[in-house]
């Protein structure tokens, strides 16, 4: 497989950015929530950050595994696939799986929330990518091809 | 060499072949031939052109900002305490929350001065955040039904005639509130009337409450709300005010000062060149950035395409051998620049736009801007502007190299080439 270690160490870095997002790079809001019990709890964007640091550090380690194992295209195929799931999910966090505040001016709306959306989209561009190549060296050589 | 698998091809293939040996078909195949060298050029014009692309329409929507904004505002003087302004600016601007008052009779007086065409006064008040009594964290501006030119025109288009209640309210595009909800602020309950175009400015984190209701809101704080509101019914928070046609607005304000030193008076022009400040020193560092990234794309390219031409001399010496004219390597040269950087180009606007859609509201947090997009129409032309200079700029760095080579006899070039 052609250049299965860039990728590997792309999906890698992405899945490092995943986790920094919410919590270093562009943090989610800090505040408490009151309740009608008058406890206060984190806010949803909160809960959203902890999910991303969990699904950034797997697309980090899918990253390493696609780097050292990746030669194969059977292999190659799978954790690209893997990779192209995760950045579904990176994506589906903040979106519709756990979401993030209310209010659009909100820290988490204005930047973890978009600068997710564009990484998880990256993510599912690369595992796309990546299966196609895999399927393309691992598919069988045409007639025309065999011929020559 | 390019044309030399599609001259194999030509023998093995017929005419179908050789009918694909032109100029499109060449250039795409020598930008596919070396992929990394293409993929650095195409990246270094894509990031010069996304660059450019962004800061461009940044500032473009800034303006259609302040002018949609200031148009809805319809005042063209705002007076407000002395040491305010700054707070004012943020508030019309920025919506952000904030509360000081003055004596209502200042309205009056204003109105006695010679240009003064209207003036409406409005009361601020913020809400509480985190308290039961209320629902969320925002800005509230009391206006006055009778004599307001901000919210008024939009009134009468859009209740059918009728005037606002005293419980009804009108608020921003940014406010997460639909026509029909209800909520309570101090506790004391309103229905919203309206939702406000956008303008990118203030305006649209802004909830308008009929001073009358505020009043009454205020009245009845105390015993409903956690915290009491202390607002006096004679205190305002400013004046906006409107010219008589061929009135001077800076002539006005000035009046104004001159009249009750304990004012201070804002014109339009004061709120656009306040942003222009805040947006300056960004702008720079961006325009610097912008014409140094310009300049290493514009000598790369020169660069590269100099060593890609003295690379492939005896290939165009076998080009010209076979029949190609002078204008064919002239034009093949240019094209397969222009074809990069063209790539690079569209590349560039595409990721600028994604990216400046994506953090719109974080740019206008973090630089504290107004910020509208332009009309489409403004924005399509802007991308064609951009990708046109980007092809333009590629063709014109290899416009040396290309004439060079194009003028060398096949034979001297085949031979220069070995």
């Amino acid at each position: 497989m052609k250049g299965f270690k860039i990728v590997g160490i792309l999906v890698a870095v992405v899945g490092v950015l995943v986790a920094l997002t919410p919590t270093v790079l562009l943090p989610v809001c800090q505040e408490l929530v009151k309740t009608a019990m008058g406890a206060f709890v984190p806010m949803r964007c909160h809960y959203t950050a902890q999910a991303e640091i969990a699904v950034g550090g797997l697309l980090a380690f899918v990253g390493v595994l696609l780097f050292v194992y990746g030669d194969g295209a059977k292999i190659n195929g799978v954790l690209n696939a893997i990779v192209f799931a995760l950045g579904g999910v990176v994506t589906l966090i903040p979106t519709v799986l756990i979401g993030t505040c209310g209010a659009p001016d909100r820290a988490c709306n204005v930047g973890a929330k978009p600068a997710l959306i564009l990484l998880g989209a990256l993510t599912m561009l690369i595992g796309a990518g990546g299966v196609w190549q895999a399927w393309r060296a691992g598919a069988p050589p045409t007639a025309s091809a065999a011929a020559a | 060499m390019a044309c030399g698998r599609a001259a194999n091809r030509v023998s093995g293939g017929g005419i179908e072949s050789m009918s694909r040996l032109n100029l499109r078909y060449i250039i795409i195949q020598n930008l596919k031939r070396k992929p990394y060298r293409t993929l650095a050029l195409a990246v270094f014009v894509m990031m010069a052109t996304g660059t450019l692309f962004a800061a461009t329409l940044t500032l473009r929507a800034v303006q259609t900002s302040l002018q949609v904004g200031l148009e809805r505002l319809g005042a063209d003087v705002i007076v407000v305490p002395r040491g305010q302004q700054i707070t004012a600016q943020e508030a019309f601007i920025v919506g952000q929350p904030t509360t000081f008052y003055m004596d209502q009779r200042v309205e009056q007086e204003i109105a006695a001065l010679p240009g003064v065409g209207r003036v409406s006064a409005q009361v601020f008040a913020q809400t509480l955040t985190n308290a039961s009594c209320c629902f969320g964290e925002f800005f509230l501006v009391g206006f006055d039904p009778r004599n307001d030119f901000t919210i008024s025109p939009w009134l009468a288009t859009h209740l059918a005639g009728r005037a606002i209640a005293p419980d009804e309210i009108v608020v921003g595009d940014r406010i997460l509130l639909r026509p029909g909800e209800t909520v309570y602020f101090y506790g004391s309950y309103f229905k919203v009337a309206g939702v406000l175009a956008p303008t990118g400015m203030g305006i649209d984190r802004t909830v308008f409450v009929p001073i009358e209701g505020m009043r009454q809101m205020i009245a009845a704080s105390p015993t409903r709300a956690e915290k009491p509101l202390t607002i006096a019914p004679d205190q305002v928070s400013v004046v906006l005010v409107k010219a008589q046609p061929g009135a001077n607005p800076n002539e006005l304000a000035e009046q104004i000062e001159r009249k009750n030193a304990d004012l201070h008076a804002l014109t339009a022009s004061h709120m656009i060149l306040a942003v222009s400040k805040q947006f300056a020193n960004s702008l720079g560092v961006i325009v610097a950035v912008i014409a140094i990234w310009w300049l290493m794309a514009l000598v790369a390219i020169a660069l590269v395409f100099t060593l890609i031409v003295n690379e492939r001399q005896r290939e165009i010496g076998l080009l010209r051998a076979m029949g190609a004219r002078q204008g064919f390597v002239f034009r093949l040269i240019v094209g397969e620049a222009a074809g990069l950087t063209g790539l690079g180009g569209a590349i560039g606007v595409i990721v600028g736009a994604i990216l400046l859609v994506s953090f719109q509201g974080l740019l206008e947090q973090r630089l504290r801007i107004p910020f509208l997009f332009p009309t489409p129409f403004e924005t399509i032309a802007l991308i064609a502007l951009l990708i046109g200079l980007a092809l333009g700029s590629g063709a014109a760095a290899v416009l040396q190299p290309a004439f060079r080579i194009s003028r060398l006899e096949p034979y001297e070039a085949i031979r220069q080439g070995e």
